[in-house]
């Protein structure tokens, strides 16, 4: 009986150390040799698909104390540990990348060992002055398909970033596209004419009928209409006048096509777009907006008339602007009797 | 008898198999007994380890067995030998292969027993009921482990009050254990230790997408970044989608971020990356930069307080929402937070920065957690006619 009992433990006794030698000898060591990077992060000044811009790095080492000569940083599409095969990012490329700037520990170029998705600094080897570092790079081309992507850093102490690395971290960023934002303004003009247009607002424009009552070659008739405008067009507006100067049957007073001042006893007919004194009427333009009357309409007390000239005009779009036509008429003492009647129409333009 | 054997060590294997995947030392199981003396009850006898790495410090055992005789006020000897569990044989002593009991505690009254050489190895506990075909258990503390992996083992001797156990006075001398009432020998094992690695990589994963509905109001963004549409949107009102002067107008994106960043994620909000945005606003069409006349400007200017959209005022702004659904938390930043609207265009921090504008932030990992970004602009009434547009990144960026 305590023959086989011996024999039992012998045969488990055996086991058991076969299976602890087992365990000792063919269970290779996990723990991680490296240490680890903390607060490691990635801005981008620009996640969109194939842009280019800038990358900046910042990371904290664990392993302080070790000699610094080489930091490498390695995108993949697929993996953040290093263990695993790296999938360049499509798209992706640091060819062009420039070294802006480094902190913490400094002196570095980028290595010509760098390919298109592996940025290698090298330095002469050296303890790392800070273990808080910075690295910016700008020119680097981003992915080309949106998504997550990988970056995993090392430190080495040699380098040209071989042998074993001291310290060792990875991080994800995002590609993704941007917001488009759009927005309409669609183009508007506001213009009337008449009489009397007041608080800058069309719906308020009275009478479309002057009266310059009974002529005299001793004195001058005068009398005003308004024109309101308004407009967005980027480049402004021009408003014309179109029409005749009075006329009765084959009988005409005379326009004032050159411009001319008020000459009592003479056939005139003439506008301007300003405040007169010699006769008294008008008044200067008017309003928030912007505009001002046309050479030959904006000089007081000079008057002058052609059909389909420019009397005002603004370079920019413009608030409300109210303009006051002056209109005067002179006859001479033969001027034949009868009912003289102009027709203006004016045409406002907005130059979109 | 043999069919009895196969099955012990079948027992005893799969037992030892399931105890190294859960890295715990072997217990006894199984132990010779001599056929002449008592012994104690075959598979109740075990030494329970606190743990099994070799040379650990302040280790618990936990001793059971079931004697076959009763002492009112008995005395149990545990013994450890790295050669042999058998009464009788040698016993090798070297703490390579024996555990230092010499620092032991236990139940009253336990002690630490002293032979010829240095090595202390024994432990007696005195003043024990036992009681035939109970179980015993006496836990012994502040044991150090043999120095090297491998198996050892105890022999473990009850009697009565007046029993005497002497250990081996040398390394590899012959213990003395005549008298004792009861028998058992056990089998242990220190191992190396199992590390164990898991690595979670880390991740980021962030969208961004158009609200659908009346302003884009509805988020359609459904778990892990599905649904989402194309972030392409345009402010307005009206069949003709218009802006004027009449009313302020809105319309909202969403995004979704998911990390786990130890120290979460920042999302930046980046308005001039062709570098022609320089004023952060809504630019016309074919403007090749901001200059007055073809840009609806930023709110306030580009203040970094932010301020209100009054209609009728051309302004353009963005206003942020804290973040809902998911776990964690992303909360709006700065004057994004606000019921008004910011565009913040301060040099080296804004919108039109190298890296832009913070506009919501976590301080730990979140998943699924979806922000709302409403954009409004008005017009004046000389806001020139045409098309305004704005390009901005949403860039999160994550600390690990």
């Amino acid at each position: 009986m305590s023959r086989r009992w011996l024999k039992l433990l012998k045969k488990f006794s055996l086991l058991a150390l076969v299976i602890a030698l087992v365990v000792a000898l063919a269970v290779p060591s996990l723990t991680a040799a490296y240490t680890s990077l903390s607060q490691t992060s990635l801005t981008l000044s620009d996640n969109n698909a194939s842009d280019t811009a800038s990358y900046d790095f910042k990371f904290t080492l664990g392993d302080a104390s070790s000699s610094l000569g080489s930091i490498e940083f390695q995108f993949c599409s697929n993996s953040a540990l290093i263990t695993d095969p790296c999938d360049a990012p499509a798209g992706f490329s640091a060819t062009s990348a420039t070294l802006a700037t480094q902190a913490g520990a400094t002196g570095f170029t980028i290595s010509p060992l760098s390919t298109a998705n592996n940025i290698i600094l090298s330095r002469v080897p050296a303890s790392p002055a800070s273990a808080n570092l910075e690295y910016l790079f700008n020119n680097v081309t981003n992915p080309s398909a949106a998504g997550s992507d990988y970056v995993r850093v090392q430190t080495f102490p040699t380098s040209d970033a071989s042998g074993t690395n001291t310290n060792q971290g990875g991080l994800a960023f995002a590609i993704l596209s941007q917001v488009q934002v759009q927005a309409q303004v669609p183009p508007y003009i506001t213009f009337c004419a008449a009489v009397t247009i007041s608080g800058f607002n069309c719906a308020n424009a009275q009478g479309n009928y002057v009266d310059f009552g009974e002529l005299s070659s001793r004195t001058t008739a005068f009398a005003t209409q308004q024109l309101l405008v308004q407009t967005n067009a980027k480049s402004g507006y021009n408003i014309t006048v179109n029409g005749q100067t009075m006329v009765s049957g084959n009988n005409a007073i005379q326009p004032l096509n050159s411009g001319g001042s008020s000459s009592p006893g003479t056939s005139q007919f003439g506008l301007n777009l300003v405040n007169n004194q010699s006769p008294a009427v008008g008044a200067t333009p008017a309003g928030p907006g912007v505009g001002q009357a046309s050479s030959g309409y904006g000089q007081p007390n000079i008057f002058r008339f052609n059909s389909g000239e420019v009397v005002a005009s603004a370079a920019q779009a413009s608030d409300s602007r109210l303009f006051t036509v002056s209109y005067i008429v002179n006859i001479p003492p033969g001027q034949a009797p009868g009912i003289y009647v102009a027709t203006m129409t004016y045409v406002a333009t907005g130059n979109f | 008898m043999t069919r009895i054997n196969s099955k012990v060590v079948k027992l005893t294997s799969f037992v030892t198999s399931v105890l190294f995947a859960l890295g715990v030392s072997l217990p006894a199981l199984l132990m010779a007994v001599p056929a002449s003396a008592a012994q104690l009850t075959s598979g109740a006898t075990s030494i329970e380890m606190s743990s099994s790495t070799p040379s650990q410090t302040g280790v618990s055992y936990k001793v059971t067995f079931t004697p076959q005789t009763s002492e009112a006020s008995g005395v149990v000897y545990v013994d450890f030998c790295s050669n042999s569990p058998l009464d009788g044989d040698t016993c090798n002593d070297a703490y390579t292969g024996v555990p230092n009991v010499s620092s032991v505690a236990g139940p009253a009254t336990t002690t630490a027993v002293t032979a010829g050489d240095s090595q202390v190895h024994t432990i007696k506990l005195t003043g024990q009921t036992l009681t035939s075909g109970t179980p015993f258990t006496a836990t012994f503390t502040g044991i150090v482990n043999p120095t090297t992996a491998g198996s050892f083992y105890a022999r473990i001797y009850t009697g009565a009050s007046g029993y005497t156990y002497t250990p081996a006075a040398t390394n590899g001398g012959t213990p003395t254990s005549t008298g004792y009432a009861d028998y058992g020998g056990v089998a242990m094992s220190t191992a190396s230790v199992v590390s164990i690695t898991a690595r979670v990589m880390p991740t980021l994963t962030f969208c961004v997408s158009s609200g659908t509905g009346a302003n884009g109001a509805t988020n359609p963004i459904t778990s892990n970044c599905g649904g989402t549409v194309a972030p392409n949107i345009t402010i307005g009102h009206g069949s003709q989608d218009v802006l004027s002067s009449s009313q302020v107008d809105t319309y909202s994106v969403f995004s979704q971020l998911s990390t786990n960043a130890t120290a979460g994620a920042v999302i930046r909000a980046d308005i001039n990356n062709s570098g022609t945005n320089t004023c952060g606003g809504l630019l016309l069409t074919g403007a090749a930069a901001c200059s007055a006349g073809n840009y609806i400007p930023p709110v306030n200017n580009g203040n970094a307080a932010g301020g209100t959209i009054t209609a009728g005022t051309a302004a353009f702004g963005l206003s942020v929402a804290n973040g809902t659904g998911g776990t964690g938390t992303v909360s709006a930043f700065g004057c994004y937070t606000s019921a008004a609207y910011c565009m913040d265009t301060t040099a080296n921090t804004g919108v039109t920065s190298t890296f832009g504008s913070e506009v919501a932030s976590s301080t730990g990992p979140v998943n699924n957690v979806n922000n709302q970004y409403t954009f409004g602009a008005t017009v004046s009434n000389t806001t020139p006619a045409g098309i305004y547009t704005a390009n901005m990144s949403l860039i999160a960026t994550g600390t690990f």
